[in-house]
């Protein structure tokens, strides 16, 4: 899509209470619902706003039809990798069909996460579950993107020194938490752990010195 | 008989990490969908804005899945926050 196709498509999707949202939202109800009744999961829901779905479109050069997460539910718990794999297995088959993006094998720049894209009436609806842990690393990731910049959620640059440093440190922590959520119960002892995180533990320290002096952009 | 799914719209600004509103609209999808499609319009011009409708069995949900909108800690200070609970998940 162009930009102006894209402004065009925003003016539209404001003017008309955005009917591509509202059509989203019953099947995203409907599949809340469903995990709440079936499986007894609690989620939250909420539905892209209008200016995250044209930020994406122009990120991605995508096409809002093929957009899968103007609908999403979000699952967190505290579990290790195998019963996040053992919940998403129950997710999936409430809803044949289903597509799963496992971020934790393939993380998208740190972020991990397990996305299944459930088809509820013909509707896309995203599914996130997440552990306790990556979805704190998450919520972090969210912040300091509002106090620095979106884009850096996508590997952009960020403008100051304070806060390369501080990105720096999200990547070592994702991969601190990746090799502990590998390793539940067994902490530092896990040789992997051992082998790797004391390593990354030293670097963390490294750059967590200055952080104190100035941690804004 | 589970308890009803309110909906929650959140007003928040970016840049301050300030959570400018946080209202129950009640158990409606439609109804909340239209006070959040009116608030957006409002804040249309503002990108730094983010007007958001949250579905959640209570306020107390929502702070643990969108704790973001809720805590207001300098970047720094929340990476240190989650160096410190991740190392200690690791003992």
């Amino acid at each position: 899509m162009t930009k102006s196709q894209i402004n065009r498509l925003g003016d539209r999707l404001r003017l008309s209470e955005s009917p591509d949202e509202a059509a989203h939202s019953e099947p995203m109800a409907k599949a809340q619902a469903l995990l709440r009744e079936v499986l007894g999961i609690e989620a939250t829901s909420r539905l892209k706003t209008i200016n995250t779905i044209i930020e994406k479109l122009r990120r991605e050069r995508t096409r809002l039809a093929t957009m899968q997460d103007i609908a999403g539910l979000r699952v967190v718990s505290k579990m290790g990798l195998a019963e996040q794999d053992e919940l998403v297995g129950k997710i999936t088959s409430l809803f044949p069909g289903s597509k799963v993006d496992d971020r934790r094998e393939r993380p998208s720049y740190g972020y991990r996460a397990v996305h299944i894209i459930a088809l509820v009436d013909e509707r896309p609806v995203e599914i996130q579950v997440r552990t306790e842990l990556q979805d704190r690393w998450a919520q972090v990731m969210e912040g300091m993107a509002d106090e620095l910049g979106r884009g850096i959620r996508y590997g952009e640059e960020p403008k100051s020194k304070a806060a390369a440093k501080n990105l720096a440190v999200m990547k070592i922590l994702s991969e601190l938490i990746t090799s502990m959520e590998r390793h539940p119960g067994e902490g530092v002892k896990a040789p992997e752990v051992v082998a790797g995180v004391e390593q990354l533990l030293k670097g963390l320290e490294a750059i967590l010195g200055p952080l104190e002096e100035g941690d804004g952009p | 008989m589970t308890q009803p799914l309110s909906q929650f719209l959140i007003v928040y600004r970016r840049s301050t990490r300030d959570l400018i509103e946080c209202r129950d609209l009640g158990t409606d999808p439609p109804s909340a969908l239209k006070t959040r499609f009116e608030r957006e319009k409002k804040e249309k011009d503002d990108p730094d804005i983010e007007v958001v409708l949250l579905g959640a069995p209570s306020i107390e949900a929502l702070r643990q899945t969108h704790s973001r909108y809720f805590e207001k800690e300098s970047t720094g200070q929340s990476v240190q926050n989650l160096v410190a609970s991740t190392t200690a998940s690791s003992r």
